[in-house]
């Protein structure tokens, strides 16, 4: 069979689709057919041809698509269940034999950038939330409380490498506020995962203490 | 060339290639058809074309034109033309014989 590789020109449309936004060359492989006298488009032409289009116009490729899906471990069909549009659209989106549209590619786009949550997305279509997703929540919470409490001037804190037990006391924050970042504290959270933390608030008024004074402690196994 | 109403069979065939959506394939453009329908406005993916070709070769009685433009060897070829909003109009070859051969160019009228 004889092929050849040329030049093409994608036009590639602006945003209502009534002009030619921008103009990229690309090379397609083409085809002789001898009974037409005439070239045609390989299906490998094609896909070059709508993927360039696609990229240029900020849609996610069909192979990106899958990435996302897979990052989640869903299949088609949760995925068409998600963006609210059936499990046809998206397995037509994930093969390249569609596209999506513009507006439903931005809400794709933020989920693949992270832009958006995904148990946002799973509220909106009445699906239960990730569990991994609230994990995530709770590292957050524990970076936060880790930065708190090392750049808190008025906490004493033991942190030691190997040591599993965590004594730090403030009066900066409430101890309410404390223990319930502690509850959410991931057992993922590298430094915090086998440790034993205690939480001392200071009594009010007392703006100082002693080395090895510890009160009002209460204690929160990680590992529980 | 007259207009004649176009033949079922020929219209069954043709609407179960352009539904699997095979282009490339099934359904081949030739590099010309590909330019045209770049350039045609609110055209855009090859896809967005079978299904309104599909509904008017769905339609009671619709008409087109045979076309002189044919393979040499096959002798069952047709030409329809037909237009979609903004005026397309589709030119298929296809022969019953062949499974997988049908041919679909885009053009302006």
């Amino acid at each position: 069979m004889k092929t050849k590789q040329e030049e093409f020109e994608v036009l590639v449309p602006n945003i209502d689709g009534t002009a030619v936004a921008e103009r990229v060359k690309v090379m397609i492989p083409l085809r002789w057919d001898d009974e037409l006298n005439d070239w045609l488009l390989t299906p490998e032409a094609h896909q070059i041809i709508e993927d360039t289009k696609a990229r240029h116009m900020g849609l996610l490729l069909p192979v990106q698509l899958k990435e996302l899906r897979q990052r989640y471990g869903y299949t088609q069909k949760t995925m068409g269940e998600l963006f609210q549009v059936g499990e046809k659209s998206w397995t037509r989106w994930e093969s390249g034999k569609h596209r999506p549209s513009r507006v439903i590619n931005l809400l794709i786009r933020a989920l693949y950038e992270n832009k958006v949550s995904i148990n946002y997305l799973l509220k909106r279509a009445g699906m239960p939330p990730r569990t991994d997703e609230a994990a995530a929540e709770k590292e957050k919470i524990a970076t936060w409380l880790l930065a708190a409490l090392v750049s808190n001037p008025f906490a004493t804190n033991y942190f030691a490498e190997g040591v599993k037990v965590i004594h730090c006391h403030t009066k900066t924050h409430s101890k309410s506020v404390f223990l319930k970042a502690l509850s959410n504290i991931s057992v993922q959270q590298p430094i915090l995962a086998r440790s034993t933390i205690e939480v001392g608030v200071k009594p009010p008024g007392l703006l100082s203490s002693k080395a090895g004074q510890r009160f009002d402690y209460e204690n929160v196994n990680l590992l529980a | 060339m007259a207009q004649q109403v176009i033949p079922e069979p020929w219209r069954k065939d043709v609407c179960a290639i352009l539904a699997t959506e095979a282009t490339g394939t099934l359904i081949e453009w030739k590099i010309d058809a590909e330019k045209r329908y770049q350039a045609t406005p609110d055209a855009l993916w090859n896809y967005e074309v079978y299904q309104p070709f599909i509904d008017f070769l769905s339609s009671p009685a619709p008409t087109g034109v045979t076309s002189r433009w044919i393979r040499p060897q096959e002798k069952p070829m047709s030409f329809i033309s037909l237009s979609r909003g903004s005026g397309y109009m589709g030119k298929f070859c296809y022969a019953p014989t062949g499974n997988e051969l049908s041919f679909f160019q885009h053009t302006h009228p």
